[in-house]
């Protein structure tokens, strides 16, 4: 690594404590308005910028880049399914549950759970779930963290793992100044301008596009097919259906991102960061996967797939620009597994060591349990990472379509359905997690050529219908879950141009003005 | 003698003719009208906290507001308050009491902070209740519908038919 790709690095951590310095400063003075408000100024192209650069973790930069040199053109399943996931999951379930949960007083996701499908088992099931698969997640950023860092700084494998894990600790034992939409904000348009401009470099390295594939066509053909390298996956369609849901429908089901559903601010932002979000996803998403096809060509001899974007970077980028991007990139990976750490904590101590083991705690006592959980989380990733570190594919696949497969119908119907009660989402989810977990671990995959998301997501739904339908005499929805759902579901008398206006925000107000008009009020 | 309700209030920022006013430049040709306004309550508190940065710990405060009703927490905007006397406005009782309202304001607010500042540390607050606080809604109705919209953002929403 040259000293200009470390001196461009450094460069881009200046500029973003600098703006996270600046926009703390002007924002907050000595109260906290411009920290926990400061978000109703961001407008949607800062709000849909900062959704993805947060939402786009190690596995874009490592994975996906990986699977495109392992398997061609059949890569681009998957970067189907994730361009019109974000725009899908704000669309079906966002406006909904945004509302309802407000309206029910939830703050984190699994909260959310449990009081729509009202039972202590719902928020432990959740719970634990989501603390062992997100888990699962953290140790993905932390292999590419470690990766990353070997890569950029020269350094070994193990030391460099052990830095990116003490300083993902840091950022979320300290956090403070990452904080910041503009600091999101910025890092979201470095990495897209950088992926762009290396696939733009592969392609001129190799003469466009035509001749690209021309060259892997003589190379392989079947690396042209949309069905893998030697036609491994010809004819496959339960696993191609998996690589498409699992990350657009998928996103519905994963608790750690439906939960931005419950801190949006305004329909319209929403609407409008909707779109944003998409053209960005549109530009960016295929990208890591292209170049990782393109690696094929570019670094035939490669030993290791899921280094292939940084060293297509390392290989055709001037070394600042080599620089810049990598540190967006590193910043991109401490950054989400910074995120999936604090809500991996949030909800050990919120919603299992205070609603089950001390419903008196104190403050420092949760956050003990938190930093605790935290803590183990990331020495027990940072010794399978070291020892025998899986690819971050197949973590983050695994990861995600038991998340999905747990957890879709649970969201989708608490919004959607009125008969969706807590029998049927606790054994949903139960049955989801557990099919989609062992047709991964049983070899299934290859045998009935079915992908665990596909058959994780079939079978959750299909227990979530039966068992509420069954269920229903002994088990009804509450009427207080039944009358949040209405409201949320409201669309009255009065004409759209109206509800475009509606502020979500007033929801409960209005629940209950209409209410104390209906009782005459109180006048006096 | 009827004795003077006295009631602290956020101060308006959209008065019934703007929101009027508002309303009538979507409706196209369909009658508005303002029928009444709605005093909400809220219970107030100041919470003080302490956050942990790079270069040390900084004192910060906010504003709680827990709905009075509904029992829920929100940080507020700077805002500023005055007296009102009772008219004929319809005002809400609260249905919570201030215990409730405090734990769900403590809770808010140290969630609040970990989201914000994404991280994992104790911001040690501490709440002073400011006692209840009311805000107006207009209420205005449209057709066979109604709105009301917030006398301090100017936000809308609508009301459902039956209970109007």
């Amino acid at each position: 690594m040259s000293g200009t790709v470390i001196f461009f690095l450094v460069l881009y951590y200046v500029v973003v404590l600098g703006i996270g310095y600046w926009a703390m400063r002007r924002g907050a003075g000595e109260d906290l308005e411009g920290y926990l408000l400061g978000g109703r100024q961001v407008g949607p192209i800062t709000t849909a910028l900062t959704m993805q650069s947060t939402a786009m973790s190690g596995y874009m930069f490592l994975g996906a880049g990986g699977l495109g040199f392992a398997q061609g053109y059949w890569a681009l399943w998957y970067a189907a399914g994730d361009i019109g996931g974000g725009l899908l999951n704000l669309s079906v379930i966002g406006r909904r549950m945004r509302k309802l949960s407000q309206m029910m007083g939830a703050l984190t996701a699994i909260e959310y759970l449990e009081k729509r499908y009202p039972s202590p088992a719902i928020r432990l099931v959740a719970g634990s779930l989501t603390i062992f698969l997100l888990g699962f997640y953290v140790l993905a950023q932390l292999i590419a963290g470690g990766k990353g860092m070997a890569l950029v700084t020269g350094i070994s494998y193990p030391l460099a793992l052990a830095i990116a894990v003490g300083i993902i600790l840091i950022y979320t034992f300290m956090g403070g100044y990452l904080a910041v939409a503009y600091t999101d904000f910025f890092q979201s348009l470095v990495m897209l301008v950088g992926v762009m401009w290396i696939v733009i470099a592969a392609l001129s390295e190799l003469g466009g596009f035509t001749a690209a594939n021309v060259a892997i066509g003589e190379l392989d053909p079947t690396l042209l097919s949309v069905w893998g390298r030697g036609l491994g996956f010809e004819g496959q369609w339960g696993v191609v259906a998996g690589a498409l849901l699992i990350f657009s429908v998928g996103y519905m089901g994963w608790p750690h991102v439906v939960t931005r559903h419950m801190a949006m601010s305004s329909p319209a932002t929403a609407r409008r960061a909707g779109f944003w979000a998409t053209i960005w996803s549109l530009f960016f998403v295929p990208a890591p996967y292209l170049v990782g096809i393109f690696a094929i060509l570019i670094l035939p001899g490669l030993d290791d797939p899921e280094m292939a974007i940084f060293q297509v970077a390392e290989q055709l980028l001037p070394a600042a620009v080599t620089g810049l991007v990598m540190a967006a990139i590193m910043a991109a990976i401490m950054s989400t597994a910074d995120s999936l750490l604090l809500q991996t904590g949030s909800i050990a101590s919120r919603d299992i060591y205070e609603r089950f083991i001390n419903p008196r705690a104190s403050e420092r006592q949760m956050v003990m349990v938190s930093r605790g959980l935290v803590l183990a989380v990331a020495l027990v990733g940072y010794a399978i990472a070291l020892v025998e570190p899986p690819t971050v594919f197949s973590i983050v696949i695994f990861a995600t379509s038991v998340l999905g497969s747990a957890f879709l119908p649970a969201y989708v119907c608490a919004v959607w359905w009125k008969k969706a009660n807590t029998p049927g989402a606790l054994a949903s989810m139960i049955i989801g997690a557990s099919v989609a977990f062992i047709w991964q671990y049983a070899g299934l995959v290859e045998t009935t050529q079915m992908h665990p998301m596909l058959t994780g997501v079939v079978s959750s739904t299909i227990t979530m219908i039966v068992v509420s339908l069954a269920t229903q005499k002994i088990s009804p929805v509450p009427p207080h879950v039944l009358d949040a759902m209405n409201v949320s579901a409201e669309v009255g008398p009065i004409p759209a141009r109206y509800l475009d206006a509606t502020e979500f925000g007033l929801a409960n107000e209005a629940a209950a003005i209409a209410n104390g008009l209906e009782e005459g009020g109180h006048n006096g | 003698m009827v004795k003077e309700k006295l009631l602290t209030v956020i101060r308006e920022q959209v008065d019934s003719a703007t929101a009027l006013q508002n309303i009538a430049g979507m409706t196209g040709g369909v009658s508005v009208v303002v029928e009444r306004s709605v005093l909400y309550p809220y219970i107030r508190f100041t919470a003080s906290c302490s956050v942990p940065t790079m270069i040390g710990r900084k004192a910060i405060s906010v504003d709680c507001l827990v709905d009075g009703i509904n029992g829920l927490g929100a940080t507020a905007d700077p805002f500023s308050t005055g007296q009102l006397v009772l008219c004929d406005e319809v005002r809400l009782q609260p249905k919570i009491t201030t215990d409730e309202a405090q734990r769900t304001a403590q809770r808010t607010v140290t969630h609040q902070l970990g989201r914000q500042f994404r991280m994992i540390a104790p911001f040690d607050v501490k709440l002073e209740a400011a006692g209840t606080i009311y805000k107006r809604f207009w209420i205005i109705k449209i057709g066979n519908g109604r709105i009301m919209t917030d006398s301090v953002t100017g936000n809308m929403h609508t009301l459902n038919a039956t209970a109007a």
